[in-house]
């Protein structure tokens, strides 16, 4: 038994046509069927909005709206029809304030270009198998940064550097 | 759902609707070799996309070469850096994976370096020569012993900046 995905509908965002090309075939090869395509940020979030997917799989850099803010809406857009979809980002950026920062923003994974079709296939198992909790306080709302085990924790701080 | 009382962090488990879609068992290895099969004998023209970063990289680096402000030059520093960004994304999946090693060994250098100089100027030339070549002479693949006397003439140059300005 594997993966049923053709039951999943997959929103792949990409404004380069060869790699629109690549990941696209890879994706049908893996499996996927329903795989809707944007070319930015800005008609990503219309078919988003409309066709409601369960997958979204993002470039970073790209015009008009790129894949920061793309995901900024997903998250936080009234109109946004799921705000907790897994959203892998996709990019060549590898520094590590950067990353961070995709972080912040609401991603759910991250995916270094260029990458193996491994990579893309461990960045989906993690997606299903280990999802990420969701945290919302008055900075942020989006997947938890860290991969939390203790999710009933209560106690007045986590970390050493935290006492006072 | 929990509290933490201290800076009011809600955390939620949404449901896990993909997981519930596709059951378990993973993706075939079978699957998975022939997607890194396509990828590795995909036949797009990558060149013209190359040419065209490159040409974005060359722009931008006469542009902050007179940039007469601070907030214009870290415009045109972005600029350079986003394009040598995307030539490191893109090369290594369309065969050229000299490419991507020379753009990330550059990449890594501009995204940590404090000074904007001359010297920097010499090195993001020194890579848009490095990828003139490697297109030019359609160098493809992982090991090539041209692309590895380039790329060791990049890490000097990197170096002898690196030691001349204490980076």
């Amino acid at each position: 038994m594997t993966y049923k995905l053709e039951t999943v509908k997959i929103l792949l965002v990409e404004d380069m046509e060869p790699m629109l090309i690549l990941t696209r075939s890879i994706l049908d090869i893996f499996g996927f069927k329903n795989i809707l395509v944007a070319k930015s940020g800005e008609e990503a979030f219309k078919i988003y909005v409309k066709e409601n997917p369960d997958l979204i799989l993002t470039d970073w850099i790209m015009g008009p709206m790129g894949g920061m803010e793309l995901i900024d809406k997903i998250r936080k857009d009234p109109k946004s029809p799921n705000p907790y979809v897994p959203i892998i980002l996709m990019t060549g950026y590898t520094n590590r304030a950067r990353v961070e920062n995709a972080r912040d923003e609401g991603i759910t994974e991250f995916l270094a270009k260029p990458y193996t079709s491994k990579d893309l296939y461990n960045r989906i198992v993690q997606i299903i198998e280990k999802p990420r909790q969701f945290v919302k306080n008055k900075e942020f709302f989006g997947p938890d940064r860290r991969r939390r085990s203790d999710a009933d924790y209560e106690g007045e701080t986590k970390r050493g550097s935290d006492k006072k | 759902m929990t509290e933490d009382k201290n800076n009011k962090a809600e955390f939620f488990t949404p449901p896990n609707i993909l997981k519930e879609k596709v059951g378990g068992g993973g993706i075939s290895e079978d699957k998975i070799q022939k997607s890194q099969a396509f990828i590795n004998n995909n036949q797009i023209d990558y060149e013209p996309y190359a040419r065209e970063y490159l040409t974005n990289v060359q722009g931008a680096l006469k542009l902050a070469e007179g940039a007469r402000s601070e907030d214009s030059l870290a415009d045109y520093m972005e600029e350079i850096t986003s394009n040598i960004m995307q030539l490191k994304a893109s090369g290594g999946m369309f065969g050229y994976q000299a490419i991507s090693r020379v753009s990330d060994i550059v990449l890594n250098f501009i995204e940590r370096a404090d000074i904007i100089n001359k010297d920097l100027y010499k090195i993001v030339q020194a890579h848009n020569i490095c990828l003139d070549m490697v297109l030019v002479k359609k160098l493809k693949g992982s090991k090539n012993p041209e692309v590895d006397i380039l790329i060791n003439e990049l890490h000097d140059a990197i170096t002898r900046y690196q030691s001349k300005y204490k980076a």
